[in-house]
Formats: C-alpha cells, sequence, structure tokens
C-alpha cells in the first residue's frame, strides 16, 4: 500500500500454492472517490460539475482497474 | 502583448499536415506486417503472448486486431518470413481486413456513402473508456491539442453521448463496465457509429483469457470502424475517422 494523490493505491496479488500469480489487483483512490464525487454533486447546479470534478481529479481508467 | 506576439511569431504555427507525411514516425515504430512464405516452424506462434498468429496456406497470418505489436514474432524468426512496415494507416472497416497473410486477399473496404452524407462534415464522438489503461485514451486525447488539431476536420470529442454522432470505445470491455457502456450506446441518438481503438476493444488485447473481462466490442454492436494497435498511433486513430467519413480514401 502506497500513498497516492488523495488517498491510497494498493496492489494485492493471489498466488497459487507454488507462488505464480493467480490473480492481480491494483485498486487506486479514484475506486473510492469516484462515490465521493456523486455524493458531492447531489443536488448541487450543472455549473458546480467542472469544479467539483476537476477538484477530485480521479482517473477515469483506474477506476475499474 | 507585444512580447506575446513575438513568441507567437517565433513559435509559427504548430499543427502537424494531415495527411501528409510530412511527420516523423518514431524510430522504433510498427506498423502494417508484411508476411512471406515459410516452413511454420511456429516458434512466432509459440512465443506470441496474444495468439494473434495463426497458420494458413502459405505460411501463417497475423490479426492486427490481437496484435500488441511487441516485435517477438520477428526476433524468434530465423527466416526472416514476418516484418513490419512503418506505415500508420491500419484502421478497417471490416474485422477480417485486419487479419495479414501472405495472399493478402483484402475485401476492398468501401466508403459507405451514407456515412459521408450525413457524418462528413462534422462528427462528434463520446468516448467511454471500458476498462483501458489510459494508453489508447491518451492517444485520443491528443488529436484535441494544436499539434493534431483534429477539430480542422469537424471532428470533436463531446461531453455527453446525447451530443455525439458515435461512440469511441477504448479497452477490453470489463464486467464492470459493461452496464454504463450499454447505457452510453442507448443514450446517442440515431443513426449512430461505433468506433474501436486498440486491441482491448477490438479483441480483448492482452486481456482476453481473463474472466472479469468481456474482450471487446463485437459481441455487442455492429462495429464501424477497428483502428488496431497497443496503443494506435494518433496518426493511425486520426486517419481512421478521415477514412470513415469519407475525407481520405486509401
Amino acid at each position: 500500500m502506497v500513498e497516492a494523490w488523495r488517498g491510497e493505491t494498493l496492489h494485492i496479488a493471489i498466488t497459487d500454492c507454488k507462488g505464480r500469480f493467480i490473480r492481480y489487483k491494483i485498486v487506486d483512490p479514484s475506486f473510492h472517490n469516484w462515490t465521493a464525487l456523486e455524493v458531492v454533486l447531489r443536488n448541487e447546479l450543472i455549473y458546480n460539475f467542472p469544479l467539483c470534478n476537476k477538484s477530485f481529479n480521479l482517473s477515469y481508467c483506474g477506476h475499474d482497474l | 502583448m507585444l512580447s506575446i506576439i513575438k513568441t507567437r511569431l517565433k513559435q509559427g504555427c504548430r499543427t502537424i499536415k494531415f495527411p501528409d507525411r510530412g511527420f516523423p514516425l518514431p524510430k522504433n515504430y510498427l506498423g502494417k506486417p508484411v508476411i512471406k512464405k515459410c516452413s511454420k516452424c511456429q516458434k512466432c506462434q509459440t512465443i506470441c503472448p496474444v495468439s494473434c498468429i495463426s497458420e494458413s496456406n502459405n505460411g501463417i497470418s497475423i490479426d492486427i486486431g490481437k496484435c500488441i505489436f511487441c516485435r517477438k514474432c520477428f526476433q524468434v524468426c530465423e527466416e526472416g518470413a514476418i516484418q513490419f512496415e512503418k506505415t500508420y494507416e491500419l484502421a478497417e472497416f471490416s474485422r477480417s481486413n485486419l487479419i495479414y497473410s501472405t495472399e493478402m486477399k483484402k475485401q476492398e473496404s468501401l466508403l459507405n456513402k451514407e456515412i459521408k452524407r450525413v457524418f462528413g462534415r462534422s462528427l462528434k464522438l463520446r468516448q467511454v473508456s471500458a476498462g483501458g489503461c489510459n494508453a489508447c485514451e491518451a492517444d485520443c486525447n491528443v488529436l484535441e491539442t494544436v499539434g493534431w488539431d483534429m477539430g480542422r476536420f469537424g471532428i470533436q470529442f463531446v461531453a455527453s453521448p446525447r451530443h455525439a454522432d458515435a461512440i469511441l470505445i477504448t479497452g477490453p470491455i470489463t464486467k464492470n463496465m459493461e452496464l454504463a457502456l450499454k447505457k452510453t450506446y442507448d443514450a446517442l441518438a440515431s443513426p449512430k457509429l461505433v468506433i474501436t481503438v486498440g486491441a482491448c476493444a477490438i479483441s480483448g488485447g492482452i486481456f482476453a483469457e481473463s474472466s472479469e473481462v468481456l474482450c471487446g466490442v463485437k459481441k455487442f454492436y455492429n462495429v464501424d470502424l477497428y483502428i488496431p494497435g497497443c496503443p494506435p498511433h494518433p496518426a493511425t486513430i486520426l486517419h481512421g475517422l478521415l477514412k470513415l467519413i469519407g475525407k481520405i480514401s486509401e
């Protein structure tokens, strides 16, 4: 686990009995923070969206890592 | 103010002339594969990480819809049967045209006149990253900068599927993004086009064997344009888009 922008980046590796990788998953802060952005925007006006969106600076690609 | 004008004059026009070949491709760039007859020793097939090489009549065939251009195949080939040209014009309208073999019987990619009529002067794209790694996305994004200036051809990325004519998909379509992608597709007004960018979106790419991905777009929608590469060069993407709307021919 390492400190990244606005949260932690987590690398999880699952290995089999011989030590080979079965699954490797990376979770970056965007994964949690997209939900936070949703909450922030609720019942707000549309012109607040760009400001909030860019303040969070979330990754579009990393979300589903 | 004067210093700004001075800087502008010094910098000159930074936009690349396109489709003129006046811009340099990277030194290690790999484009269209050229395949010669070979003894089918299967070394390339074994080493290929994405199994894009298969046997054909006189030798092998390479599916650049899967290929990640890792160059392992031509490094391992003792006969020198595999080579890659330094050309960026790789985009095709049909999936079968992405498969290169010794025979090279390509179907003529016919320009859809209706697409030219409707979208020829204005094509707005909605980009969906369905589990992409940001490589294809970055190469699409760069097309909006002054260097490439895609806007001069009337092509632009828009912020909502409601404003878009086409959906541009990158990434192998992860299960988590399946619904979001469907919703975006449904939100587009008809007539709509589907454009796939990168090996992942076309065939699943390096994630093809994963249980978490749905391996490309073809299963869901009729694809109008395939832009192969891992990631494709911005020139490949721009050439594909211009070919689709009939601004350039082969």
